[in-house]
């Protein structure tokens, strides 16, 4: 982990209190592959203390896929940007990173799918992993996002620079 | 001495398996690294063959202290479940013990359940 821009003061956390207008609660930028495991113990611990238990697991979740979909199929660049945030009475995950064209299409189409039927996606992912001579590429972690943790995906792209957001009530 | 005595735990960090002869296993901790099929599939594929070997109708893998694992580990279980699966009638029962209130746990092992037929069980707490 190389920049960590937001992280909300001890005071603050420990008031227990968040705040009703969008707020950005941790903002990290690597500068090579983030070590996913790492962050995951990192995230898990920050969500458990801020948030209820099960909020905290869909972040953590939601967290953890996204940071291991952007190292997995990769960037154009060695960049990648987390940022969990506060929005009004969302909760925002989102990861910033650059990749190729056929990638953001395969992107589009899935979140079209799971957008229409989350659980037969995810049903769907498991089945198709299942099958003799599956290949490992498969979008069992967008599924889970939506499925397992109950988050609406959204993608915005800019260019070669997409940003994967996930969100939930708070 | 079975065959499944003879299975070492493999050493990661955040990762504990705890191998009860003749026919339990008992998972904890987290799986988030980037490839757990090369650190965990060895071991996963040694214990289906070790509980075919020793002629087991049944095991009992116990996952409820198994808090986290991310997409590529939940095909560790989706594997062990084909085999189980395609093993026919040599094979044994998959039985996974999973906590309810974990909410991977929850989700995946009942659709894996679905596709596994008769040779997955359940046992939700």
């Amino acid at each position: 982990m190389t920049k960590v821009d937001a992280i909300p003061s001890r005071a603050h956390a420990a008031s227990g209190t968040v705040p009703t207008q969008r707020s950005s609660l941790i903002n990290v930028t690597w500068d090579s592959s983030p070590d996913v495991e790492q962050f995951l113990a990192f995230i898990s611990a920050y969500t458990r203390g801020r948030f209820s238990a099960s909020l905290a697991e869909r972040l953590t979740l939601a967290s953890t896929e996204l940071l291991d979909n952007a190292v997995r199929y990769g960037s154009l660049a060695r960049d990648f940007t987390y940022r969990l945030e506060v929005d009004g009475n969302r909760a925002v995950v989102c990861v910033q990173n650059t990749t190729v064209r056929a990638r953001v299409d395969m992107l589009t189409a899935q979140l079209r799918r799971l957008e229409a039927s989350p659980e037969q996606v995810y049903a769907a992912e498991l089945e198709r992993s299942m099958a003799p001579g599956a290949g490992r590429r498969s979008m069992l972690g967008l599924a889970r996002i939506c499925h397992e943790a109950e988050m609406k995906l959204s993608l915005d792209v800019d260019g070669n620079e997409v940003s994967m957001r996930a969100s939930c009530s708070r | 001495m079975s065959h499944i005595s003879k299975i070492e735990s493999p050493q990661l960090p955040s990762f504990t398996l705890s191998i009860t002869p003749p026919s339990s296993v008992a998972m904890g901790g987290t799986i988030a690294i980037a490839d757990p099929g090369l650190v965990l599939g060895g071991c996963f594929r040694r214990m289906h063959e070790a509980a075919l070997a020793d002629g087991l109708s049944e095991l009992s893998v116990d996952v409820r202290q198994l808090t986290f694992v991310n997409s590529s580990a939940i095909r560790l279980f989706v594997d062990w479940s084909s085999w189980v699966a395609n093993a026919g009638a040599k094979g044994y029962l998959l039985r996974f013990r999973t906590d309810r209130r974990i909410t991977w746990q929850r989700t995946s092992f009942a659709v894996l359940q679905s596709l596994g037929g008769k040779a997955i069980a359940l046992d939700a707490e």
